[in-house]
C-alpha cells in the first residue's frame, strides 16, 4: 500500500496544474474551486494517509483511489481534446456523467471514512498542530480542523460542487444535443 | 407639463396600474418619494430604477438620486425598471455596531482571563506588552466610532441590513481571534522596550489615519455627495493614504506584540482595502479623465507604494 500512497502522493502533487491551468486559461472553470478542491484532497492525502500509516490497510483507500482515477480518466483526455478542438461526443458525455456515481463513491466511500479513522491518530499523535507557547504566539489543531472538515466542510462543499456540476451538465450535454 | 412613466419590474410586470404622473422637470427624488406612496413598503433608500437595457448594452443605468429625470432622457411614456435593494441600514449604525464589538470584545479576554482560559489555574500578571496591545486595540476602535459619528460623510445614506452581520461577523470574530491569542496565558512576549518603540509608531499612524480621514471629510461639503481628487499628507502620492497609515499602525501592532493571529487579520484587512482602493483609483481616473475642462487625475500609488 506504500507504493500507492507514494505514487498518489505524486499525483495529487501534479494536479496542482490544473489550477494553473485554469489560471492560465488554458482549461474552464474557476480558479478558487479548483483550487480548493485539490487543497481537499492533498489534506486527505499527503496530512492524514501519508502521515498515519495505520490506515493504509483501511478499505476505504481502494475505494478512494479508484474513485479519484476513473474520475479523472475522463477528465483530462477531455480537457486535452477540449484545447485542440471539440472533444468526442462520447468523451463529453463520460466527462460530465461519470461524476454522477464516482464523485459521492469518493466523497462519502473514500475521504470521509479515512478522515474518521484518522481522528484519534490525529488527537493523540497532536499531528500537524501547535501548541502554545511557541514563538508566533498562535496555536493550531488539526484534530479540530479535520472534525470542521468531516461534519461541516466536506459535506458542504459536496453539495455545492455535485449540484454545480449537474447544473453544468445539463448546460453541456443540452447545448451539444441542440447544435448537433 | 406633467409626464407620465411606467414603472416595471425587471421580468416586464407593471407594477403602478397606469404609471407615475409627474412633472417634467421632477428629479429622480420626487419619483422615489411618488413611488413610496405608491408602494409604501418600498422607502426610497430601498428603490433602485434603471433605464431599460439598450441594444448591445450589458449593463443597465441606473439613476442617481441627485439628478433630474430629463438627465437621462425620460419622457412621457418612458418605462424604467425597478429593482428593491431589499432592507436597509444606516451606515454610521451598521459602523457603530461593527466597531463597538471589538472594543467589548478584546477587553473581555484581558479582563476575565479565568471565564476565557478556564483551564490554566494560575494566570500570570499581564506583561506590559499585553497591556499596551489592549489600550492600542481599545483606542483604535474608539477613534473609529468617534470618526463615524464626527468626521466621515459617507457617500451612501444606507446598505442592505444583511451587511450589519456580515461585517459584524468579521470585525467581531476577527477580535476575538486576536485577543485569545495575545491575552493568553502561555502568551510568549517579544522585548519589552522594542514594543515601546513599535506602539509608539503604530500610534503615529492612527494619527496620521485620523488626518487623512479629515482631509477627505474636507472634500466633500456636508450632505454633498461628487468626488474632488485629494491633495496634502500621503495622498500626493497614493490614492488611498487612508489605508496605507491603516496597513502601516496594524503591521507595527502585529511586529509589537509578535503573534501570527494578528497579521493573519491585517492580511485579510489588506487584501479587503485593496480591493476597495483599487475601485476607488478606478473611479477617479475615470471621473477626472482630463477630457472636456475635467482635471486629470494625477499618476499616483493605488495603496501601498512601491508595490501596488
Amino acid at each position: 500500500m506504500l507504493v500507492t500512497v507514494r505514487t498518489g502522493c505524486v499525483c495529487q502533487g501534479a494536479a496542482i496544474l490544473e489550477t494553473i491551468h485554469t489560471a492560465l486559461g488554458l482549461t474552464r472553470g474557476s480558479v478558487p474551486l479548483s483550487f480548493l478542491q485539490w487543497f481537499g484532497r492533498s489534506n486527505v492525502l499527503f496530512l492524514i494517509l501519508n502521515s498515519i500509516p495505520e490506515l493504509w490497510h483501511h478499505w476505504a483507500v481502494p475505494v478512494l483511489f479508484i474513485a479519484w482515477a476513473l474520475a479523472d480518466i475522463s477528465r483530462y483526455p477531455w480537457y486535452a481534446a477540449a484545447l485542440l478542438g471539440s472533444p468526442p461526443k462520447l468523451l463529453t458525455w463520460l466527462r460530465y456523467t461519470a461524476f454522477i456515481p464516482l464523485y459521492p463513491l469518493g466523497i462519502f466511500g473514500g475521504e470521509m471514512p479515512l478522515i474518521y479513522a484518522s481522528l484519534p491518530s490525529l488527537r493523540d499523535r497532536e499531528l500537524h498542530s501547535l501548541r502554545m507557547p511557541n514563538s508566533l504566539n498562535f496555536a493550531f489543531s488539526y484534530h479540530y480542523f479535520a472534525l470542521a472538515g468531516l461534519y461541516a466542510i466536506l459535506p458542504a462543499a459536496f453539495l455545492q460542487l455535485y449540484s454545480y456540476m449537474l447544473r453544468q451538465r445539463s448546460k453541456r450535454l443540452s447545448a451539444r444535443a441542440k447544435t448537433s | 407639463m406633467a409626464i407620465t412613466v411606467s414603472i416595471q419590474s425587471r421580468n416586464g410586470k407593471e407594477l403602478v396600474k397606469g404609471g407615475l404622473q409627474l412633472p417634467e422637470e421632477a428629479s429622480v427624488s420626487d419619483l422615489q418619494s411618488k413611488f413610496h406612496k405608491a408602494k409604501p413598503e418600498f422607502y426610497p433608500s430601498r428603490q433602485r430604477f434603471s433605464l431599460p437595457l439598450k441594444a448591445g448594452e450589458k449593463k443597465a443605468t441606473s439613476l442617481a438620486a441627485g439628478k433630474k429625470l430629463s438627465d437621462y432622457d425620460v419622457k412621457d411614456g418612458s418605462v424604467l425598471i425597478f429593482k428593491d435593494l431589499g432592507p436597509q441600514i444606516g451606515y454610521s449604525t451598521v459602523f457603530f455596531w461593527e466597531y463597538f464589538g471589538p472594543l467589548v470584545v478584546y477587553a473581555l479576554f484581558y479582563f476575565l482571563p479565568s471565564v476565557f482560559y478556564p483551564t490554566y489555574k494560575n494566570v500570570p500578571d499581564k506583561h506590559p506588552v499585553q497591556t499596551m496591545a489592549v489600550a492600542y486595540w481599545s483606542f483604535h476602535y474608539a477613534k473609529r466610532i468617534f470618526e463615524t459619528f464626527f468626521v466621515h460623510r459617507f457617500s451612501h445614506g444606507t446598505m442592505p441590513l444583511t451587511n450589519l452581520f456580515k461585517n459584524c461577523g468579521y470585525y467581531w470574530g476577527f477580535a476575538a481571534f486576536v485577543s485569545y491569542f495575545v491575552n493568553h496565558p502561555l502568551y510568549t512576549p517579544p522585548s519589552t522596550e522594542r514594543a515601546y518603540v513599535l506602539f509608539g509608531l503604530a500610534m503615529l499612524c492612527q494619527f496620521a489615519n485620523l488626518t487623512t480621514h479629515v482631509i477627505q471629510r474636507n472634500l466633500r461639503p456636508p450632505g454633498g455627495k461628487g468626488y474632488a481628487i485629494p491633495h496634502g499628507f500621503g495622498f500626493d502620492h497614493i490614492t488611498c493614504a487612508n489605508y496605507t497609515f491603516e496597513i502601516y499602525g496594524w503591521v507595527l501592532f502585529a511586529a509589537a506584540t509578535w503573534t501570527l493571529p494578528a497579521l493573519i487579520f491585517i492580511t485579510a484587512g489588506a487584501a479587503q482595502m485593496a480591493i476597495w482602493a483599487k475601485a476607488k483609483h478606478a473611479r477617479l481616473r475615470k471621473i477626472f479623465d482630463g477630457k472636456d475642462g475635467r482635471a486629470k487625475y494625477p499618476k499616483r500609488w493605488i495603496m501601498l507604494p512601491p508595490f501596488f
